[in-house]
């Protein structure tokens, strides 16, 4: 049984359900992040794809608490599937795998830099793309618009009892089932388990407090403007929305990172405007303007707008360069796990009387410390390669470390619900079982224990069947 | 000609070489300190920067280098002869040891600021 607390399409006041309250650092209205109906946030994503790389699974001894309880090589057989469902180019992860590989990449040393490849989905919107799929499937009985309000444990609290369902109309329903799978996001598996304390007062899984905490963005930030010495094809690393199916970028290997104590990074190169200032993505994609893009893009990408963005596809060849050698450079960086950015209960109560959610987005020194060293050793082994000068933005330049008065993320809601061997450290287990708990499992990127410098969906899914893999081998 | 004479036209001329020699070398020493030097706009010039940025942009990251460190066209030539005859490898070597400055938030190498300033020296006596 699926249950979908929304419909087949955004219904505003479900929708403000996810509503809720910001209190750390600021950040986006946490009822435009995600979307509350069927297919959920795939139904604005912008189709980033690129697999965790083997160091985020690693326990880094200059980043405390990191390292996720299995080897990469666990999810790899997940990857290759997600990547089907998610309608990605196929093939393996490395520069030398992508389909079109003509074009030359900048010679850098490897010692210094290296290439991470991306693929992007068209995007696929999974409302639309396997609605029917789900609707018509023998095995899958599916419930729009139901809610689940609270989880009800067995007296001992050791297992989940039933769900408790609230329709639109105030109708009560109680689902059992022998086993649950909660993946209703970060934040909201996060408000679920919280408010849930019919037996356990601290909430489901919370034995140990650890509910709510560690969560985690990629801070994708606008760090500096670079300057090619020679002209050169940049056409691998181009990105032209909804035409370009991958590409590379950046990143420092491992050695590199160990060496200055630095947390994974990802660095994209974008043709810079003349004049135009480096803005971050809280400025450029504001609440509305994402849902004006969400309305456009429903069914994947329209035809329309496929051809207005095959119409405006920038030339990136050894000319167009020689013109205008200049790049944006941004980052999309890990955060460094840290429980003191959390995720809580608002005293302020939804519609159906659940406790709202409270975000209380915390950097450390290590965060901070990594955008700027990183973007430094970045600066010198392009220096040192002769490939390009590095312009740093400002608050990069400046003597004293410090954060800009903005700090922006990618939408990407991760942690809070991490996953850890130790029920004193995480709230699920390497199966995404919730500790202490004998039938309830989590599914999202509130699992994750570190986030890596990759977008998440990718390894959300990935997770998400092996999860499924899990539970149809135990049932 | 005699024995004697012979020796006096010996002398004079040992007084010839060394009188040409003292004023070669004052020359040279004058040269030295104060005649433009051709290499400090040839030899040394940053082309990669110079093609990439514009001499405008490279005399103003000279001439901001030169208000943090302030040197003569001469210690400039020097420091960047003594760093060997291969800029190009002087200037990567820079970035690989961290001798590195920001110039308006732009990461330059030092070998390389050494040039910038050469240029801004030369711009500012109206030298091409």
């Amino acid at each position: 049984m699926l249950l979908e607390g929304g419909g087949f399409d955004l219904d505003p006041a479900l929708q403000d359900r996810y509503r809720g309250e910001v209190v750390g650092r600021p950040y986006y209205s946490l009822e435009a992040t995600r979307l509350h109906y069927f297919g959920g946030t795939t139904g604005h994503w912008g189709g980033f794809c690129a697999p965790l790389d083997p160091v985020d699974f690693s326990s880094r001894s200059w980043v405390p608490g990191s390292g996720w309880p299995f080897a990469p090589e666990t999810l790899e057989p997940w990857y290759t599937e997600a990547a089907t469902l998610l309608e990605l180019q196929p093939g393996g992860w490395a520069p030398s795998d992508a389909e079109e590989t003509n074009a030359p990449l900048l010679p850098v040393s490897s010692d210094a830099l290296g290439h991470k490849l991306w693929r992007f989905s068209p995007p696929t919107r999974f409302g639309s793309r396997y609605r029917n799929d789900v609707v018509r499937h023998h095995h899958i009985q599916l419930l729009t618009h139901a809610p689940v309000v609270s989880l009800r444990t067995t007296a001992d609290g050791t297992a989940l009892d039933h769900l408790v369902v609230r329709q639109p109309g105030g109708h009560t329903v109680r689902i059992r089932a022998q086993h649950f799978v909660l993946a209703c996001s970060t934040l909201q598996n996060v408000r679920l388990l919280l408010s849930s304390n019919d037996h356990l007062p601290a909430g489901v899984g919370n034995a140990f407090d650890q509910v709510g905490r560690g969560f985690m963005e990629h801070l994708e930030m606008p760090v500096g403007t670079l300057a090619l010495m020679r002209p050169q094809d940049m056409q691998r690393y181009a990105y032209d929305w909804g035409v370009t199916r991958e590409r590379v970028e950046l990143q420092l290997p491992v050695e590199v990172q160990r060496r200055y104590g630095l947390l994974n990074a990802s660095f994209s190169l974008d043709p810079a405007t003349a004049g135009s200032a480096l803005v971050s993505t809280f400025d450029r994609e504001p609440p509305d303007v994402l849902e004006a893009y969400r309305q456009d893009t429903r069914s994947g990408m329209t035809s329309e707008l496929r051809a207005a963005a095959l119409a405006e596809r920038r030339a990136h060849d050894v000319n167009t360069v020689r013109r205008s050698p200049f790049f944006t450079v941004m980052t999309r960086q890990e955060q460094a796990p840290n429980a003191a950015s959390r995720v809580t209960l608002s005293n302020d109560r939804d519609a159906w009387g659940v406790p709202r959610a409270r975000l209380d987005w915390q950097l450390t020194a290590l965060d901070l410390h990594s955008m700027r060293e990183g973007t430094r050793a970045l600066g010198r082994a392009l220096g040192a390669a002769g490939v390009a000068r590095l312009q740093l933005v400002d608050w990069l330049a400046a003597d004293a470390p410090a954060w800009p008065e903005r700090v922006s993320g990618g939408w990407h809601d991760m942690g809070g619900t991490r996953m850890h061997a130790d029920p004193r450290k995480g709230v699920v287990d390497a199966d995404c079982r919730v500790h202490g708990m004998a039938n309830l499992w989590l599914a999202g990127a509130g699992v994750f224990p570190a986030g890596g410098a990759a977008n998440p969906t990718l390894s959300i899914v990935a997770l998400a069947l092996r999860l499924a893999n899990h539970l149809s081998a135990t049932m | 000609m005699g024995p004697i004479l012979q020796r006096m036209r010996d002398r004079a001329t040992l007084a010839l070489t060394r009188r040409a020699l003292l004023i070669q070398l004052a020359t040279l020493v004058v040269q030295g300190s104060c005649a433009p030097l051709p290499e400090s706009t040839a030899e040394w010039q940053p082309h990669d920067l110079l093609r990439t940025f514009g001499r405008e942009q490279v005399v103003a990251f000279g001439r901001s280098w030169l208000s943090r460190s302030p040197q003569s066209r001469r210690r400039l030539v020097s420091r960047l002869r003594s760093n060997g005859p291969d800029v190009t490898q002087q200037v990567a070597a820079d970035f690989g040891r961290g001798r590195v400055h920001l110039i308006d938030g732009w990461m330059l190498s030092e070998t390389e600021l050494l040039q910038c300033a050469l240029v801004a020296l030369h711009g500012a006596a109206g030298a091409p």
